[in-house]
């Protein structure tokens, strides 16, 4: 059993919550992530004969008003970056996020997820945002909460990275 | 070694530079300032093998040691003091700080009880039991259950082991561990600012978490009760130990957590717990109460019986008082009855009496009259008769004696009748003589007969002597005869 921290970022209202709410272990409500900043869920399943424990720290989103505390990515094994290609200030965000990220902890296994892949015709990311998003050189998984879609994928990239990583 | 020249000849050629080699490993050995110098170069290795071995240096040495640090004590104080220092001035500090939060801890606590209801059973309790009162506290206080300890990696929030206690239903301890991570950041973050300040106590409602913060790994336990100072004690020592068994596997943590099963039974000597003692103690309280209750209840019957039987015992005396007052009563009215019956008997004897004696006073009255008539009669027909002219009286004639018989009688009976007798005594002449004669004989003759009867017994102022011859007599009386005669007038 491999335990690890994972934080979902993402700019405010990205779905963050609503994307990962059908595929975890809950114990607290969402209104921690106004009180609080976070809620913790987990996330259980077996890649390669290895059982993983992904503990969720769902972190509040990131806007103008409301910044990450830098505490709560401490120990953080890999991150998800969740942006609303709907929305081009999420991906904005993300840029930035990505960015605190790097400074403040280091390099780490992360995933980019596109979410609301079942309105792909609003989405408003051009090519060029599309390529510097790449060249990070983490996965981009296109998701959707709404039609159960990438989700157990975005999970199985991050443990990809760390089996890279120690493999 | 040594020998003659051709020895040592024969012994070069034997074996040439061996033997100065033999030779010079020889006055090491011998020379004490060499072979101390060779032993230095490995004295060290020689030791850390040793001990590495069977762990014979450190018992050998230890008394050595001991004996030098003695040694070194007591012939300069000072040095050691000054060697000590940095050491000793923190660790008693930390045990200072520790003892004085233990004490304020308890104190507190008593003082919380102090004033409330729980405290004056507490006093009562004391009263009762004879303990002090900081006993019954103490006994009454230190009730607690370690339910949960949580072992967290310090850095990422991931538990690393986690046990519960029996009958404790404890929810996902992964998500918890992480999320008491997460406050602990948000606290720390929010109110502490810069600084070493980590948060060391929850406490909900009967909950109270206690948070150890070591430098790789934070142990947290969930404490039912209230929790005493020395479980304090027990997390510092236990988060000590593990971080001195397992400092290399903290530092290099990297997600997995089967390196730490070893940590269960170590946590496991976390959970302790200290039952309430509920000693199958007579509940005496209640008994006294009942037996207050029922005591009461009895005297109180007792005294309603008894005032019963007074009250009885007063209606049966004033029963009998009254019917003993009625008997009285009874026996006096048939008494009285009697009485009066007598009474009345004698009243009728009496009015028999009366009347026999009416009767007989009647027929004795009738007697009388009827006597007192016979003897006026017998009076008033009586007569004597003188001589003539003459005055002379034979008292002893039967006709004087006979008169003043029938007088006596009148008077007796008339005394009886209570009446008054008066006898008129006229005295008579006949025609012969002078009329102033006759006057005076007649009236000597009346006075005579009145001193006769008067000598012989008749009261003098009965009788009333009168001459005929005198004018205002009645011409009734008059008659011609020389005697007296009488004429009776009763009053």
């Amino acid at each position: 059993m491999i335990q690890q921290k994972i934080c979902l970022l993402g700019s405010f209202s990205v779905g963050k919550t609503s994307l990962i709410r059908r595929y975890v272990d809950s114990l607290f409500g969402d209104k921690y992530l106004t009180t609080v900043g976070v809620k913790i869920d987990k996330k259980q399943l077996r890649v390669a004969d290895q059982d993983y424990s992904l503990m969720l720290w769902d972190i509040a989103g990131e806007d103008d008003f409301t910044s990450i505390r830098p505490a709560y990515l401490r120990g953080m094994g890999g991150y998800i970056i969740v942006i609303d290609p709907t929305r081009p200030h999420s991906y904005d965000a993300a840029i930035a996020i990505h960015e605190m990220v790097k400074t403040t902890v280091g390099h780490l296994p992360a995933v980019f997820a596109l979410n609301k892949s079942d309105i792909k015709t609003s989405w408003q990311l051009d090519t060029l945002q599309y390529q510097h998003l790449h060249q990070f050189g983490h996965p981009i998984v296109e998701t959707s909460a709404k039609q159960d879609l990438g989700v157990e994928n975005m999970f199985l990239q991050l443990i990809q990275q760390w089996s890279k990583q120690h493999g | 070694m040594q020998g003659t020249p051709d020895i040592s000849q024969l012994r070069h050629l034997l074996f040439g530079k061996d033997y100065d080699a033999l030779l010079a490993l020889k006055a090491q050995w011998e020379d004490s300032e060499q072979y101390s110098e060779r032993v230095a170069s490995v004295i060290a290795e020689a030791l850390q093998h040793r001990e590495a071995k069977d762990g014979a240096v450190s018992a050998v040495l230890a008394p050595t040691v001991e004996q030098a640090i003695s040694y070194s004590i007591s012939s300069d104080p000072q040095r050691f003091a000054d060697v000590l220092y940095p050491v000793m001035g923190p660790a008693i500090r930390k045990s200072i700080q520790q003892a004085l939060n233990e004490a304020l801890a308890n104190f507190n606590q008593l003082l919380e009880q102090s004033l409330s209801v729980r405290s004056w059973k507490w006093r009562f309790d004391a009263w009762r039991t004879g303990k002090s009162y900081a006993e019954i506290v103490l006994l009454r206080t230190l009730i607690y259950q370690v339910e949960q300890a949580f072992l967290i990696h310090h850095n990422t929030g991931l538990l690393l082991q986690h046990v519960v206690s029996e009958n404790v239903a404890g929810k996902d301890p992964e998500i918890v561990s992480a999320m008491l991570t997460a406050i602990q950041d948000f606290i720390q973050d929010s109110f502490a600012g810069e600084g070493n300040s980590n948060l060391e106590t929850l406490r909900l409602g009967e909950l109270t978490v206690l948070i150890e913060h070591g430098p790789h790994a934070v142990l947290a336990i969930v404490v039912r009760g209230n929790p005493p100072s020395e479980l304090r004690t027990l997390l510092v020592e236990t988060s000590e130990t593990i971080h001195h068994q397992h400092r290399l596997a903290l530092q290099d943590y990297q997600g997995d957590a089967g390196a730490f099963a070893s940590l269960e039974p170590l946590l496991h000597d976390c959970l302790v717990k200290k039952h309430k003692i509920k000693e199958k103690r007579p509940p005496w309280l209640a008994y006294t109460l009942l037996l207050t209750s029922v005591g009461a209840g009895v005297w109180w019957i007792y005294q309603y019986q008894q005032s019963q039987v007074q009250q009885q015992m007063q209606l049966a005396i004033t029963e009998k008082n009254q019917q003993d007052a009625l008997q009285n009563l009874t026996r006096q009215l048939q008494q009285q009855h009697t009485q009066q019956i007598a009474l009345q008997a004698s009243l009728q004897t009496l009015l028999d009496a009366q009347d026999a004696e009416k009767l007989q006073q009647t027929q004795q009255q009738a007697r009388n009259a009827a006597r007192i008539t016979t003897l006026r009669t017998q009076i008033e027909a009586a007569s004597y008769t003188f001589e003539k002219a003459k005055t002379d009286i034979d008292p002893h004639h039967p006709s004087i004696k006979t008169l003043t018989q029938h007088i006596r009688e009148l008077l007796q009976i008339t005394q009886q009748t209570d009446q008054t007798v008066q006898i008129m005594i006229f005295g008579n002449v006949d025609d012969s003589g002078s009329a102033a004669s006759n006057q005076l004989l007649a009236q000597q003759r009346a006075d005579k007969m009145r001193t006769t009867l008067i000598k012989a017994g008749i009261p003098a102022f009965t009788l009333v002597a009168y001459g005929v011859k005198q004018a205002d007599i009645p011409a009734t009386m008059h008659k011609n005869e020389r005697s007296t005669q009488y004429q009776v007038s009763l009053y």
